[in-house]
C-alpha cells in the first residue's frame, strides 16, 4: 500500500507559489520605480500680445485637394517647430466619401517663408497600416498629430474593426525614424492604444491633445456605442502611453475640446446630443482626476464638432455653430474663464444645407490659422491676425 | 517600426501582441475543432491542432486576421485555458480514453469570470462611476491576483491530498506572462478575462442553474 505523500513532497505548488510571489514583488517594485506623476499641464501662450485686441481675416483659400479624392472632412492643423522650412501641417481624410473604403489620410505643409500650401501627399493607407499591425483596418478617419519631445510627429487616428464608428480603435502611429524630410513624411505604427475591455471597439479621437508642462500631452477622446461619454489618455514628453480617465458621467457628451485654466484646472468643451442641443461644459481642479458638471453653456450646439483654443491663460477662443440645427455657419467667440463667451464673430456662412463643420486652429507666423470642413468637397483655410485697433 | 520586445513598460510591443494574437486564435480554432468535431472521430483533437497551425501559413493567415480584426486577441487566461483544454484532449487521445471531460474550473470560478465581466462591460457602457477598466494599467490587479494565486497554490501544497487546482496554474501563468510581457494590450483585465470567455462563463453558470432547477422541479415529492 503506497504511502500518502506529504506536504514537503508536493514540489510543483510550492514552485509555483514562490514563482507567484516573485512576480507580484517584481510588479509592485517596477511600479513604484516607473510610476509617472500626475498629468500637469503646460500653461501655454502662443499669443499673449494679442489680448484684448480686435480680429480680421487676411487671407484664406482652400488646401490643395488630393486629385481622386471628392470627398474631404476632418482637418485638424499642427504647427511645426521653428526650425523646419514649414510652419503648419495639416491632415484630413480624403476619399470617394467618408467611411468609404478608398479613405486615407492627407497632409499638406505651408512653406515658412511664401505661405503658400504644398500639394497633398497621403500620408497613411488602411492597407498598409493594417499589415504592419497584423490584424488589418476596415476603415480610416479623424487625424489628430502632436510634436513630441524629440520633434516627432504622432498621428492618432480613427480606424475601425468589423462595423462602422460604433467599431473605431484609435491608432497610434509616429514619424519613422528614417523620415527626417516632412515633404515625404513616413509614419511607422506604434500600436492601437487600448481603451477598452469590449474587444477595444468604438473609441475615438477628434479634438487637439492638450500640452503638459513635462512635455507630454492630455489626448482627449470620447466613446461612442449608445451612449456617448468623454475621455482622455495622457503621455510623456516621447508619446509613452501613461494612462486614462473619464472625462464625465454624463452619456450624451463626445468630442471633448480641453483648455488649462491653470495647471490643474481644466475646463472641456464638449458637443451634445441632449435634447437642450447647447455646448456642453465640465471643470476639473485636480488635474483630470476629478471632474465637475455644469449646466450646459448659453452656446447653441447641434451635434457638431467644436473647436477651442488657448491663446493665453485666461484668453481662449471657441469656433461653433451658431444654430440648434444644421451646420451652414461658424461662429467665433473670446473669452477669458472658458465659461462666459463674448458675442460672435462670422467665420463662414452659407445658405440653409450647405455644410462648414469640424473647424480647427492653430497660432504660427503671428497669425491663428483657421481649418473647417467645407461642403465635404474639401478643407478651407483662414488666416486672422490682430490689429491694433481694441476690440 | 518597433519590433523590440520591451520598447517601454507601460505597453506590449507590436512583435508580442503579434505572439499573443496568432497563438490565442491558434488555440481557439484548434479547441473548437476539438470540442465540436464528431466524438467518434478518434483524431479530431489532432486535425484541431494542426488546423490551428495552418492558419499561420499564407493561404489561411486571413481568418486569424479577421478574427482579431473583430475581437482583438484573447485573454491570457483564455488561452492557458485552451492550451490546457487541448492538452487534455490530445491526451486523452493518446491513452485511448474517450472524450476528455475533466472539469477544467469548479463553478464559483466560472461565476468569478462572468460577474468581472458584467462589471467591465457596464464600465464600458459608462454605467459605473469609477473607471474600472483604467485601473488595469496599474499594478493592483496582477498583484491581487497572483496573490489569490499564490494563496490557492499554498492550500494545494500544503494539504497533500487535494491536487493543485487547474485554474490556479493556468490563471499563475496568464498573469505571469502579462507581468512579463504587457500582453495583449497592457492592460491587466484584458489578460485575465475577454468577452468570448465571459459569454462561456455566463452559459456555464446558466446551465448549471438550469440543471439545478430541473432537479428540484423533477424531485419526487415526499408523502
Amino acid at each position: 500500500m503506497p504511502q500518502p505523500r506529504t506536504h514537503l513532497q508536493r514540489p510543483w505548488p510550492w514552485l509555483g507559489l514562490l514563482v507567484c510571489l516573485a512576480l507580484a514583488a517584481w510588479e509592485a517594485l517596477r511600479w513604484q520605480a516607473t510610476a509617472s506623476p500626475a498629468p500637469t499641464a503646460a500653461l501655454v501662450a502662443p499669443a499673449a500680445h494679442t489680448v484684448g485686441k480686435a480680429w480680421q481675416m487676411v487671407d484664406s483659400g482652400d488646401l490643395p485637394q488630393p486629385a481622386s479624392a471628392p470627398a474631404a472632412h476632418a482637418s485638424h492643423l499642427l504647427t511645426l517647430p521653428a526650425n523646419s522650412p514649414y510652419a503648419l501641417a495639416a491632415f484630413w481624410f480624403a476619399g470617394e466619401r467618408e467611411s468609404a473604403p478608398d479613405v486615407r489620410i492627407a497632409m499638406s505643409l505651408m512653406d515658412r517663408q511664401s505661405l503658400v500650401w504644398h500639394t497633398a501627399q497621403w500620408v497613411v493607407d488602411r492597407h498598409v497600416m493594417g499589415a504592419a499591425l497584423g490584424h488589418g483596418l476596415r476603415r480610416l478617419g479623424n487625424p489628430v498629430a502632436w510634436l513630441d519631445a524629440q520633434q516627432r510627429i504622432h498621428l492618432f487616428v480613427v480606424a475601425t474593426g468589423l462595423g462602422g464608428w460604433a467599431a473605431s480603435r484609435v491608432l497610434h502611429l509616429r514619424q519613422a525614424p528614417h523620415s527626417t524630410d516632412l515633404a515625404a513624411l513616413q509614419l511607422e505604427v506604434v500600436r492601437v492604444l487600448p481603451l477598452s475591455w469590449l474587444w477595444n471597439t468604438s473609441h475615438l479621437v477628434r479634438n487637439p491633445p492638450m500640452p503638459l508642462a513635462d512635455g507630454g500631452m492630455v489626448l482627449p477622446l470620447h466613446f461612442e456605442l449608445r451612449v456617448k461619454y468623454p475621455l482622455f489618455a495622457w503621455f510623456n514628453d516621447q508619446g509613452d502611453f501613461q494612462g486614462l480617465r473619464r472625462i464625465s458621467v454624463r452619456k450624451d457628451v463626445l468630442q471633448p475640446s480641453l483648455l488649462a485654466l491653470t495647471s490643474s484646472h481644466w475646463l472641456a468643451l464638449m458637443r451634445t446630443q441632449s435634447m437642450r442641443r447647447r455646448v456642453a461644459v465640465v471643470e476639473s481642479f485636480d488635474a483630470g482626476a476629478h471632474w465637475q458638471s455644469h449646466e450646459d453653456l448659453a452656446l447653441p450646439n447641434p451635434d457638431a464638432a467644436l473647436a477651442a483654443f488657448q491663446f493665453a491663460p485666461q484668453s481662449y477662443a471657441l469656433i461653433h455653430h451658431p444654430t440648434q440645427q444644421g451646420r451652414q455657419a461658424l461662429v467665433w467667440h473670446s473669452s477669458s474663464d472658458g465659461k462666459n463667451w463674448s458675442q460672435p464673430m462670422m467665420v463662414a456662412q452659407g445658405p440653409e444645407g450647405s455644410e462648414f463643420s469640424y473647424p480647427a486652429m492653430a497660432w504660427t507666423q503671428d497669425s491663428l490659422w483657421i481649418s473647417y470642413t467645407h461642403q465635404r468637397t474639401h478643407i478651407r483655410w483662414q488666416r486672422w491676425q490682430a490689429t491694433d485697433q481694441a476690440r | 517600426m518597433d519590433h523590440s520586445l520591451f520598447p517601454d513598460l507601460t505597453l506590449p510591443s507590436l512583435a508580442w501582441q503579434g505572439v499573443f494574437r496568432q497563438v490565442g486564435w491558434m488555440l481557439a480554432v484548434a479547441v473548437v475543432w476539438g470540442q465540436l468535431g464528431p466524438s467518434h472521430w478518434a483524431r479530431r483533437w489532432w486535425w484541431g491542432m494542426g488546423l490551428g497551425v495552418a492558419m499561420q501559413l499564407p493561404f489561411l493567415s486571413e481568418v486569424p486576421t479577421a478574427l482579431a480584426l473583430s475581437f482583438q486577441t484573447p485573454s491570457l487566461w483564455s488561452q492557458t485555458l485552451l492550451a490546457t483544454v487541448l492538452w487534455q484532449g490530445l491526451r486523452a487521445h493518446r491513452s485511448g480514453a474517450g472524450a476528455p471531460a475533466p472539469q477544467l474550473l469548479p463553478l464559483w470560478v466560472w461565476a468569478i469570470t462572468a460577474s468581472l465581466g458584467w462589471v467591465l462591460l457596464l464600465d464600458t457602457l459608462g454605467w459605473t462611476d469609477a473607471f474600472i477598466y483604467a485601473w488595469g494599467f496599474g499594478p493592483a490587479v496582477p498583484v491581487l491576483v497572483l496573490g489569490g494565486c499564490a494563496l490557492a497554490l499554498a492550500i494545494a501544497a500544503w494539504r497533500p491530498a487535494s491536487p493543485a487546482p487547474i485554474w490556479a496554474w493556468c490563471m499563475a501563468g496568464a498573469v505571469g506572462l502579462f507581468v512579463l510581457t504587457r500582453a495583449p494590450s497592457g492592460n491587466a483585465w484584458d489578460a485575465i478575462n475577454d468577452p468570448w470567455l465571459w459569454l462561456i462563463a455566463n452559459g456555464v453558470c446558466a446551465a448549471q442553474l438550469w440543471r439545478g432547477a430541473k432537479r428540484r422541479i423533477t424531485r419526487p415529492q415526499s408523502p
